[in-house]
Order: structure tokens, then sequence, then C-alpha cells
């Protein structure tokens, strides 16, 4: 963008200095743009959605810039703030929006504040801020946490969040909204503005950003998206096609070539462990490549992540091996090839990845889809059915999330202070908190000053404390190590690691690292590393000599199949069940699909397939509601139990995204349509699923979270000294002891919500009950397992859940790891 | 698996408990470690809102040891404060009624790291830098020392058994040539994960029964 820039000419108009800036360029501004400009000017707030690289970000900020221009002399302080959901996207985001107003003749700074911005720059911001600052939804409420707070803000015109569709779903978007509450309270003519891709949901997305009872936002779409070409990769051979667990890796001679025809390409997996095996496996088959591929995933480095960011914006590499690391963020525009390794999940998620090629001028988004067992050809063209229909995912909004509410009132207390009546008004305001009654308000304030409603259970309590009526946080310490805590929303307990001659490779789960000893070996960062010791949260590794390695098992790629993606599946399968094949990608695995058809049935929208078998392992069951694994996980224990109640047996049950299956060694008694609808009704689902899953076990996990943002604990922090140190005890005894001693508790109420609803989707497990009271059951008996099947029975070996009780379960594990023992001798489990 | 189990350590016979006890019946001796007591009140003049009536507890579990084994010593094997206890806290008002209650019994610790900030808090427990007892040698860090088996706190272990995707973690007894360790006997006290393939032996503590660990 080297531009002449525009004097500022006397109070002009701004719009027009931008159109001739335009021009200047050689550029022409899209209609959405001058939409966005208009719209701000005309003192609106929205939403803009657009794909990515299609000037959504001048569209937002060259509004409240074109203001400026006209009154360039007013007092300085805050007049936009920029959300953006990664950190490390800061600084490149305020990089091009310092660039813009430069070359406009603008006289305004930019700056970035985020975890990583240095004490100094602290505390200059502290005492004035920029003009314009870019920051995360953790880093504006930190500083919302300082008494100058609303001296901070009072010149503030605009905010403007970027990628709200990231937010939107989860506690930081909460965050943010109660963020926004607070600012909009002060500033009655705010203007706010989303930056979102495509969802299913956008009217709900605008109305959760700009608040309840807010003038009507305006909706503005972005230029036509460029088409996007979904491609399945067919293996040559279907019949020696693995059905799972090889992570796609037998594809690698297919995509090597397609890598090779290409000048950069994005290479996505679904979890950091097979982007590392990715990686490695490329390196081994393309040793000349070595210098032209590179490896970014969240545990890495984050300076080693700059600079493949750096290197892709240079076109220096061929392929970078990623996970949803790189599916945010400015654009590479040399990147002419998107590969996805695996199922793709969900429309949305691949339609965000295939968007990041395409940007050289004419080009299109391709994504070659590159399956990692059979059935997943059939996901592949269900994407693309489901985008060409315009199908996406929508994000749900969260309601009362009582940890992010307690943990923003005591901010608001280390800041400014607040007084309730005021503050609870500003709260309803939020879509979040918007049925906050008074009776979960007064426990929250309770919760900050007395810390809890038994007042002789919290003696010597203080946190928030109230004078003449104002709530404050008066104990410099607590504020302290609230600020702290704010900024870990996200994050877990993590491992840096280094090698011993200095040079940190990134972090990785502190669990992982306990489960090494020195001398193991694993792989990470792409590089095979020796363990060798671990000292004060610091993993020290040498490069190993051996070859024999553990890959890291991070967690969360457990994202389920999204029900969109389910029903466009179901629907292919209709049509396969009469006989046709639209899809090249189907078509390729005909003989598997006609095989299910041959020796079971395929599933359809109303048609539930349920397949028993009897093997040497015991009776199965295998069920197919295609609802994704999470709501399976919750059916399976919650037939598990029903059927518990006609016989009693114990279960083993594995589940994927496909269905479940229950294995027993009892038989299964006969059982009629009538029973199988009794069994899968949907009355008492929520009794029986709480009966059914220790769900004592999974709320204390969940509980995790809840505790550290609700600041119920504190992490403490490497080098911060003992007394801190000393404050740590883990979420589970707190859990443990907060059921034994105030189980009325509301957070203990909001982690077994939590289990309910994020990690069982009961809302989706109860439609499969609901929808399977019309379908028609197709019950078949089996000689032996089903192409659909044997997914389900690979799962099971690798991992065990049943219905067993804990003194039978450790017996087990002790069972288990002493035959283990004995027959490797000299290894341990 | 049981609430007691029978031991051998150092030629000595010792019984294992559930509650995360170890009694010595030769010399009548009951040992626990790490009680780590006022470590909530701690955190709550610190601004984290932990409930009261852990320490409660946890002197009720040690009278029922008390009554079950009926021990002329009781010795915590350090720790036994957590921080020092400022006067309005409940432990201050609590531990004087159970001290009374069983007053027969010879209360006594080892001082441990965490006691060093409650020095000269008056109790009516008698302090040792360390202590020896038949073939062991009571102290709160686990350091061997020659010609004694060390009987030792200050570590919180716990093990993690991983079978597949099923996940168990459990505080343990770990029980070495030279040094053996007890588990915390507070409620609130976290732990330390003992490296995998650790040499000894160990013995899990889940929902107060007794497992011999895997060799």
């Amino acid at each position: 963008m080297a531009a002449k820039p525009v004097a500022a000419k006397s109070a002009g108009d701004g719009l027009a200095l931008i159109e001739t800036w335009f021009a200047a360029q050689g550029w022409t501004p899209a209609p959405f743009q001058r939409q966005a400009w208009q719209a701000f000017r005309a003192g609106r707030s929205g939403l803009i959605h657009a794909s990515t690289g299609s000037g959504k970000t001048l569209a937002a900020w060259l509004g409240p810039v074109s203001a400026a221009l006209e009154k360039p002399a007013r007092t300085g302080g805050l007049r936009v703030l920029w959300i953006t959901p990664l950190r490390a996207l800061a600084s490149d985001t305020a990089g091009h929006l310092q660039q813009a107003v430069d070359s406009l003749g603008l006289d305004w700074a930019v700056e970035t504040r985020t975890g990583d911005t240095t004490a100094s720059v602290r505390a200059r911001q502290r005492r004035k801020l920029p003009e314009a600052l870019v920051t995360t939804p953790e880093s504006l409420s930190v500083l919302l946490s300082y008494r100058n707070a609303e001296e901070s803000f009072r010149h503030l015109d605009a905010v403007v969040v970027d990628e709200w569709h990231e937010l939107l779903g989860n506690k930081r978007g909460v965050q943010l909204q109660l963020c926004l509450a607070w600012l909009r309270a002060r500033q009655p003519k705010l203007s706010v503005w989303g930056l979102s891709a495509t969802l299913g949901n956008l009217d709900e997305a605008m109305s959760v950003l700009l608040g309840e009872g807010a003038a009507p936002g305006e909706r503005i779409a972005g230029a036509q998206s460029k088409p996007i070409t979904i491609r399945g990769l067919c293996p040559a051979n279907v019949e020696r096609f693995p059905w799972a667990g090889h992570l796609g890796l037998s594809q690698l001679e297919g995509v090597l070539d397609y890598l090779g025809e290409g000048k950069t390409a994005l290479l996505f997996t679904n979890t950091r462990s097979q982007a590392e095996l990715w990686f490695e496996a490329i390196i081994k088959a393309r040793l000349e490549w070595v210098t032209e591929l590179g490896l970014h995933h969240g545990s890495i480095d984050r300076k080693v992540r700059r600079r493949i960011e750096e290197g892709l914006r240079q076109g220096d590499f061929r392929c970078v091996v990623c996970t949803s690391s790189l599916d945010l963020g400015v654009d590479f525009s040399p990147v002419d090839r998107v590969v996805q390794i695996g199922s793709p999940k969900g429309v949305a998620r691949l339609m965000q990845r295939a968007g990041r090629s395409g940007h050289q001028p004419g080009a299109a988004s391709e994504i070659l889809c590159v399956p990692s067992h059979a059935l997943e050809l059939v996901e592949i063209a269900a994407v693309r059915r489901a985008w060409e229909a315009g199908r996406v995912e929508a994000r749900r909004p969260l309601r009362l999330s009582l940890d992010v509410l307690v943990q923003h009132l005591v901010t608001l207390a280390a800041g400014p202070g607040f007084v309730p009546e005021q503050a609870l008004a500003e709260l309803r305001s939020t879509h979040a908190f918007a049925e906050l009654d008074e009776t979960l308000f007064n426990w929250c304030l309770v919760f900050i000053t007395r810390g809890g409603p038994v007042l002789e259970h919290y003696p010597q309590f203080q946190r928030v404390v109230v004078q003449d009526g104002r709530y404050t946080v008066e104990d410099t310490g607590i504020a302290r190590r609230h600020r702290l805590a704010i900024g870990t929303i996200t994050s877990d307990a993590q491992i840096q690691v280094r090698f011993m001659k200095g040079g940190s490779l990134g972090s990785i789960e502190e669990t992982f690292i306990a489960r090494l000893k020195p001398g193991d070996v694993f792989l990470f960062s792409g590089r095979a590393l020796e363990l060798v010791k671990v000292r004060d949260l610091v993993a020290y590794v040498r490069l190993a000599k051996t070859k024999r390695h553990s890959v890291p098992r991070w967690y969360g790629g457990r994202l389920p199949l999204s029900s969109e993606l389910a029903d466009s599946v179901l629907a292919i399968f209709e049509e396969v069940q009469a006989g046709q094949y639209k899809d090249a990608e189907v078509a390729a695995i005909a003989p598997v699909l006609e095989l299910q058809k041959q020796q079971s049935a395929l599933p359809g929208r109303n048609r539930l397939l349920i397949e028993r078998c009897t093997s040497r392992e015991g009776h199965h069951l295998f069920i197919y509601p295609f609802a994704g694994r999470l709501a399976h996980e919750g059916l399976a224990a919650l037939l598990a139990w029903r059927l518990g109640q006609i016989m009693p047996a114990t279960f083993s049950l594995s589940v994927n995204d496909y269905g479940l299956e229950l294995l027993t060694s009892t038989t299964f008694p006969e059982m009629t349509d009538a029973d199988w609808h009794a069994l899968l009704d949907p009355e008492d689902l929520l009794d029986h699923v709480l009966a059914a899953l220790n769900a004592g076990e999974l709320a204390r996990r969940q509980f995790r979270d809840i505790a550290r943002v609700s600041g119920l604990v504190f992490q403490g922090f490497p080098g911060r000294g003992k007394s801190d140190r000393q404050l740590q005890a883990s979420s589970g005894l707190l859990y443990d002891t907060l059921k034994r001693y105030d189980p009325e508790h509301r957070l203990l109420a909001q982690a077994s919500r939590e289990v309910l609803e994020d990690q069982l989707e009961i809302q989706r497990l109860r439609s499969v009950l609901e929808h399977a009271a019309g379908q028609q059951l197709v019950l078949v008996s089996l000689e032996r397992f089903s192409p659909l099947a044997f997914p389900l029975w690979v799962e099971r070996q690798r991992n065990r859940i049943s219905t067993e009780g804990w003194r039978e379960r450790v017996q087990r594990m002790m069972d288990s790891l002493e035959k283990h023992a004995a027959r490797k001798p000299g290894r341990h489990p | 698996m049981s609430r007691t189990l029978e031991w051998q350590l150092a030629g000595a016979d010792v019984v294992l408990h559930g509650e995360r006890a170890l009694f010595y019946p030769a010399e009548s001796t009951l040992l626990v470690a790490d009680t780590h007591f006022g470590k909530a009140a701690l955190m709550r003049r610190r601004g984290l809102a932990v409930p009261s009536g852990q320490s409660r507890d946890d002197l009720q579990r040690l009278s029922l040891l008390l009554d079950e084994f009926k021990p002329q010593r009781l010795i915590v094997l350090g720790d036994f404060f957590h921080h020092r206890p400022l006067s309005g806290e409940p432990f201050l008002d609590l531990f004087p009624i159970w001290r009374a209650r069983h007053r027969a019994v010879s209360m006594e610790a080892v001082v441990g790291n965490h006691d060093r900030h409650a020095a000269g808090v008056e109790l009516g427990i008698d302090w040792h830098e360390h202590l020896d007892l038949g073939p062991f040698r009571l102290r709160h860090e686990p350091e061997p020392v020659t010609g004694r088996h060390v009987l030792a706190g200050h570590l919180h272990p716990v093990l993690t058994l991983q079978v597949a995707a099923d996940r168990l973690r459990a505080p343990v007894f770990w029980f070495r040539d030279q040094v053996s360790v007890l588990p915390s006997f507070g409620a609130l006290t976290g732990g330390w994960d003992l490296p995998r393939k650790s040499p000894g032996q160990t013995v899990l503590v889940v929902e107060g029964e007794l497992f011999e660990g895997p060799d």
C-alpha cells in the first residue's frame, strides 16, 4: 500500500477523502464496504459477514476513520476498540489498520494490548490509551479492572469485533458481551460492529452482539463469495482401503502428488497428534522438500509459528501441516492448495479452511479432502451438498454462565466499583444474562462478598467489600491475583518444552509430560525428542537418536459431527438404498455400501438401523442415529442403564460419530418393535441419563474450568513466588469440599448443566429419541460385523467405557496392568 | 482391597489404613503425614471462596483412627499446619476441644517446611526435628538416612493408572528400600504424581479402601 498521503484537508467530507484514496490506489470500494461506511456514519451498529479476504476489515475500519478525518483535532484518547479472538492476530491486524490511517494522513496511533504486551507498554497504556487499540476479550476485561477504566473509555466511538463467529458460542463471547454492556452503559451512542464468517444463525449472532433492547442493527452481506470446489481423494483400490485408524496415511502418495503440482499448500488435520504424524511422514517420503515444509499447531512455540506465518506470506513453503491454528487470520495469498485430512466434521469449518486458498487474481478456492476411513468419503460428498444448499451450522450463544458473571463482577469491583441496581440493569442488557433474576444475582453478590450464603462456613473470607452501597476490591493482592486469573480463562496447565542448550519449542499439556520419564522419546514440533528432565514447568529435551517414539495425545480433538452434515450423509444413504450414486466419492466406495446393503441395510433420515450380532466376545448391539459422538455417549449409557433394568448385565460401550455399540456377555432378550420404542422413549430422559452416567464424576471434571473462571481456585504462575503457590488446590478437591459443605452452591449446578449441554449434547440426544418415535426401526441380525459396525469395534479396542462400579474398575485396571507387565517382562504400562 | 492392610516394612509389622494412616503396633504409634491444617482459612483470607469444615472433618477422621487403633502416640510427619493460624479461624477453636477428648494420647509432630510459618503456636503438641522409632527414622522430607528406614511425608504422592482411555488418579503409600512416604492426610491437599516406572511399591487409596499397586 505505497500511497501518497492524502493530506487531511480541513473538515471536509471524510468519505469523499476515502473514495479519493481508493481511486489513487487504483481500487474501487465494494458496494458492501460503502454500505458499511454509511451505516456507521448514520450511527448504526451491525454485522458484516463475508468470506475471508474480501475486504471486511476496511469495511469496518474506515467508517470511524472517515469521521475522524473530518474532525482531526479532537483531544486524544481511545476512539476505536478492535477485538480479535486470537492474540497472534493482533499485531498483524494493528499493522494493517495503522497502514491505512498513515496512508490517509490521519494522525492516529494503533497499538495492541494482549497477554504478550510488555509491562512498560502496559504501564504507558494505563496512563493513556492510543486512538485505536487491538485487543482480546480477556485483555479488554483486564482494562476494565483498573480504577481509571471509566476515564480510559470516555471518548470511545466504536467497537469492532473481528471473527465474532469464533466467540459467539463460548464463554469468551459471554465475557465480551459483559464488557460491551458496561461500555454501552457509559457511552450510549457507541457503535458496535461484528465481522463474521458464514453462520447458520447470523441474525441471532448480530442481536447477541448488539445486546438486548438495542436499536435494530444492520446486517451487511459481503461480496459474493468465490466458488469453492470440494473434492475427495478417492483411493485407487477400495478393497484394500483400511476401515479406520490409519489417520489417512495410506493415501500419502496421492497427497504428495497433489502437493507436488502446486506452489504452496496448507494441509489441515483434525488433531495436533495427526499433524505431527503427517509432517513426519511427508518429510520421510520427500527428503528434498525438507526446507519447504512447516508444522503449525497450537502447541508450537509462538515465535516459530510467527516465522511460519511470515514464510507463508512470502511463499517460502511448499506445504505447512497445521490444525485449527491456521483456520483464522489474515490471508496468505500464495496458498493455492488446501488439503483436509480426516472427517470435515462440519460444513462451516471445511468452508473456512477451503477459503484459505485461491487469493491469487482469478483463482478459485479448492479443497482436497482425504478420508481416513472409507465412510468419510460419503461425508465429503455430504459437505458439498450441504454447502450448495446453503445449510451451514449455527453457533448457539451461551446463557447464564455464572462463572463468567462472578468473574466480571469482581473485575468491575477491582476497577471503578459498581452499584448493584445499575449493574443488574447492565447485565440484563446482554443476551447471556437477559434472564438473570434477582435471586441469582444476589447469590453472586453474596458469593463475591461473603463466599456463600452460609456465613459460618466462610469465616475470614473477603474478596469484594461493600462501602456506601458500592462494591469494590480493597486488597491489592486480591486485585492482582484476579487480573492474572482473567488472562487465563482458556489456558490449561501447560509445560514449556525447551532444548537443554536453550531454545523454546512450544508448550504441551502437563498430563502428557507427567506420563513420561527421562529418556523417553516423543514426537513434538516435528522432531523426535528425548525428555531429559522437568523443572519448574519446563520440560528440557534434546534431539533423540532412536526412532521409536510416542506421539502426545492432546485433548480437544473430539469435535462431534454436526447435525447438518449428518443429515446430508443420511440423505445420500437414502439415495444409495434406492440404487443411486450421484457423487464420485460415494461411487468410489460402492462396494462397501453395497456390502452394507446386502448384509444389513443403510440407515436414513426416517430409518433407524439397529444391528445385532454374536461373536466370541459376546452379544453386540449396534445402533446408528448419526447424532455425533457426544450425544451417542449419553445414549449408549442411557440404553445400557435401561437394558440393565430389564436384564442384569454389565456392558462395554463404544461410540463414534455414526452410532454406538453395546457389548455384553448376557444374551439380549427378544424385543418387539414396541419394546424398542419403549427403550428409546424420551420420557424421563434427564433422570435416566443422570442415573446412567457417573454424572458426578463428569461434573467434577467440568468444574475445573468453572472454578478457574469464577476465581474459586488460583492456579499460580511460575516464578511468582511461594506465597501464591500456597494457595493452590485442585478443583477436584474443591468440588468435593463444596458438594459436602455447601451443596446448594450455584456453581455446582452449573457444572452439571454444562456436562449435560456441552459434553453430552442433551438437546441432540433428546431429539434423537423424539425422532425415533416416528422412525421406522430396521432390525437386522448379522452373521458378522457390517461395514458400519466394524469401526465401532475398532473404537472399542482403543477406548474402554463400561457400566461397572469403581471397585470393579480399579480391580480390572490393576489386572490389566499386571497382565501387561507379565507379558512384556521389564516393561511397564 | 480392604480398609486395612498388614504390611512388612524394614522387618517390622505395620498396618496401613484407608484413611491414609499407618499404625505401628510394636510401639503403639499411629502415623499420618501432611495434615495442612488451616489451608482453607488461608485461601479464604486471600479471596478464594472455600467453605470451612475440613478441619472439623479431618479431626473427626483422626478421632476414628484413634478409636480404632487405641495408640499411645499420634505422630504427624510434618506440615501439621499449612500456614500460621490467625485468631478466629475454626481450627483454633476446634483443636483444643479435640485435644482434650484425646488427652490420654501423646500428640507429637516432626517439623515440616510449612510448620515453620507457625513456630511458637501453642497447642499442646510435642515438636521434634526428627524422631527414631523401632527401625524407623521419622522425618518430614524423604531423604535417606544410613542405618534406618525413613518414614516421611512432604511429597503427597499420587499415582495415575491408565488403561486405554480409562484414567484413575489416587493417593498412594510409596515404599522403597530405604525411604517410605505416606499419602497426605489433609482433605484439601493436592498430589504429586509419581513418575511412571518409579522404583519401589505402591498401595493406592481409593474411596477409603486400599489396593496394592502394579509392580
